[in-house]
């Protein structure tokens, strides 16, 4: 039996369809619960036919006989941490200064200059104030430490 | 019916719309040109600026940049080997050898040509059976509707990279997640866990853009490519090549014409991709002709036939899309996408009342693709050194595109949590072969899934799905997904005869 990065998340899969069947088959309504119940009951087969096969299917190399363990490969870990400290960012700082700061740290970190990183920086925060707020009238968040 | 193709016309070239088809013309040169942004990353992130634009000045906008992306597509197909859009990547089979011994540019014209062309010429096609597809729809009540969207999921999901069972899987999950918020039928919340935020559902735009914007930039990091291209380009040659290929289109007038038709027949077929279209004109190409060992070593005719297929299948696919509000090619989810932030309903109405705008967007292929081929071919040279654009200054910038986009819809950032959290499981998808369109096309359907599933039990009971043509689209349904299994049968049950 083998179980391959795909399998996990097959498993997944699998769980919030069981979950969603059991969830709505509690709600009063029936009007509520036909959807998912019929959806989520299409899924769950599907999945578990899925999951059968692929634990079942011979590996193609000696090496995949073990665990794979490569489910979380390290740059996927660093591009999550950009992306959460982006959000974080945002969140703190609002837009307008969260777009420059990301721009220059991401930039400067993959090995450009500092001239660079700071020019892009600035048409980036430039550009997305000119297109959305002078643009479209839409006002961007201006961040918790800021309002 | 004149009438309305007469105001449909006129409305094509009012200002802002005409603006618009300009700006969308542009921006689908620009991004079939990057094999990293396909037509869907273009469109999810343009989705985000369209919010309060009128849907006829907007829908034209998103057709223009699917159109024209597949024109400029076939540039990195032929120069580097390396398929702009996906639909592109038949043409590498003979472009790419060309431009290996020096013809570049030869296929480089023969390629823009069929392909300005084909988009053109499925246009009128298209017209042609608007008066034959209107009965049709009007005779598709809610069973049949609901028979549609399963056929259409179907479609997809066996056409879909990966197996079919995870085509099926995707494309219903993305009903399931459209059953977050509110229910319309009860008004009560479903799936909130508490959140406020999600009473209105998950939002449509932060979706796309974290399945098929955020999820490709996951996919482009993770993999640690610098740069898209990593070979050298063939060297182009001058414009007097750029014709030659251009006339070798005319010299080869009748298996563009045949191509252009297969890919409009293709287009029209709902859930059955670009993909399809190319490489079934391509087979055509080489079956029908006299030297048949020629393909694949690079000859002309293997630029022309893909090229004039994978811009043909639009006018048919939009045209599925508009009269049955089922989406022609999963591109066409992002157009249905459009409509239902416009508030207009794709289906009956669009072939009644709103037969204009009909009109106007069935036009609008032809003006971008006309519009198009005058700027790009000029161009050629200085845009194909785009396939070049380091990816370190392309990560950042279109994270902040995905980002503000998502923002800017409702002015939440709940929003960019749900494109994050969607750029997760899209890369995830992408990575172990779930189909990312299925998912969307069921998302974009689930609530009309849900109306038409209501309505059909309350007129005809639980064998709602037994009226004659629900029936026949269920049949066919079936069909498509067990002729795998059949083809293994027969395959086998001839072998078994066949050997002594």
């Amino acid at each position: 039996m083998n179980i391959r990065a795909s399998s996990y998340f097959l498993m997944v899969i699998l769980a919030i369809a069981l979950v969603t069947i059991v969830q709505s088959a509690r709600s009063p309504s029936f009007a509520i619960k036909l959807v998912p119940i019929i959806v989520a009951g299409v899924i769950l087969p599907l999945a578990a036919l899925e999951l059968a096969r692929e634990m079942l299917r011979k590996p193609e190399k000696e090496e995949e006989q073990t665990i794979e363990v490569s489910i979380f490969p390290r740059r996927f870990v660093v591009i999550l941490a950009w992306i959460g400290g982006f959000f974080l960012s945002i969140y703190l700082l609002g837009f307008l200064l969260a777009i420059p700061l990301f721009m220059f740290t991401n930039v400067k970190a993959h090995g450009k200059g500092w001239l660079v990183a700071t020019c892009l920086a600035g048409l980036m925060a430039i550009a997305m104030y000119a297109i959305f707020e002078v643009g479209l009238q839409v006002v961007l968040y201006r961040g918790l430490l800021l309002q | 019916m004149i009438e309305a193709f007469a105001q449909g016309a006129i409305k094509l070239f009012e200002p802002e719309v005409f603006g618009f088809l300009l700006l969308g013309t542009v921006l689908g040169l620009v991004i079939g040109v990057i094999p990293a942004i396909g037509p869907m990353m273009g469109m999810a992130l343009a989705l985000p600026f369209l919010f309060g634009v009128k849907a006829e000045v907007a829908i034209p906008f998103i057709i223009a940049i699917e159109a024209v992306s597949y024109t400029s597509g076939g540039t990195p197909s032929i120069l580097i080997g390396i398929p702009g859009t996906g639909p592109n990547a038949a043409t590498i089979i003979d472009g790419y050898p060309m431009a290996q011994r020096g013809e570049a540019s030869r296929a480089l014209g023969a390629g823009i040509t069929s392909s300005v062309f084909g988009g053109i010429i499925a246009v009128p096609m298209a017209l042609l059976m608007v008066p034959l597809v209107i009965p049709m729809v009007m005779a598709f009540k809610s069973p049949e509707m609901l028979a549609l969207i399963f056929m259409g999921l179907c479609f997809l999901a066996v056409l879909a990279r990966g197996s079919m069972t995870k085509g099926l899987i995707s494309g219903f999950a993305g009903l399931l997640i459209a059953c977050v918020g509110f229910q319309e039928l009860t008004g009560l919340p479903r799936f909130t866990f508490g959140l406020v935020p999600l009473y209105d559902g998950i939002n449509l735009v932060a979706l796309v853009l974290g399945l098929f914007a955020l999820a490709e930039l996951i996919d482009l990091y993770s993999g640690g490519q610098r740069t898209i291209a990593q070979v050298r380009p063939a060297e182009l040659g001058g414009w007097h090549d750029i014709l030659e290929g251009a006339r070798d289109v005319l010299r080869h007038f009748w298996l563009w014409l045949r191509c252009s038709v297969i890919g409009f027949i293709i287009g029209v077929i709902p859930g059955i991709g670009a993909e399809t279209a190319v490489f079934v004109a391509y087979g055509h190409a080489k079956q029908s002709s006299k030297h048949p060992e020629k393909y694949g070593t690079g000859c002309i005719e293997g630029v022309i036939a893909p090229e004039s297929a994978d811009n043909a299948k639009e006018a048919g696919s939009v045209l599925t899309t508009l009269a049955f509000g089922i989406p022609g090619s999963a591109a066409m989810v992002f157009v249905l996408a459009v409509f239902i932030m416009g508030g207009i309903q794709p289906g009956q109405a669009m072939l009644s009342e709103h037969l204009d705008l009909t009109f106007t967007i069935l036009l609008s292929i032809v003006v971008a693709n006309l519009i198009g081929g005058l700027i790009y071919t000029p161009l050629i040279r200085h845009v194909a050194k785009i396939t070049f654009v380091d990816t370190r200054y392309l990560i950042p910038i279109i994270m902040v595109l995905v980002f503000v986009g998502a923002y800017t819809i409702r002015g939440s950032l709940f929003n960019l949590g749900v494109a994050s959290f969607f750029g997760i499981i899209g890369y995830f998808m992408k990575r172990f072969g779930y189909s990312r369109p299925a998912l969307l096309l069921g998302f974009v359907l689930g609530s009309l899934f849900e109306q038409y599933l209501f309505h059909s039990i309350a007129m005809h009971g639980t064998l709602f799905f037994l009226t004659p043509i629900s029936l026949v689209l269920i049949i066919i349904s079936l069909g498509v997904l067990s002729s795998g299994t059949i083809r293994r049968f027969f395959g086998r049950w001839f072998q078994a005869r066949i050997k002594p």
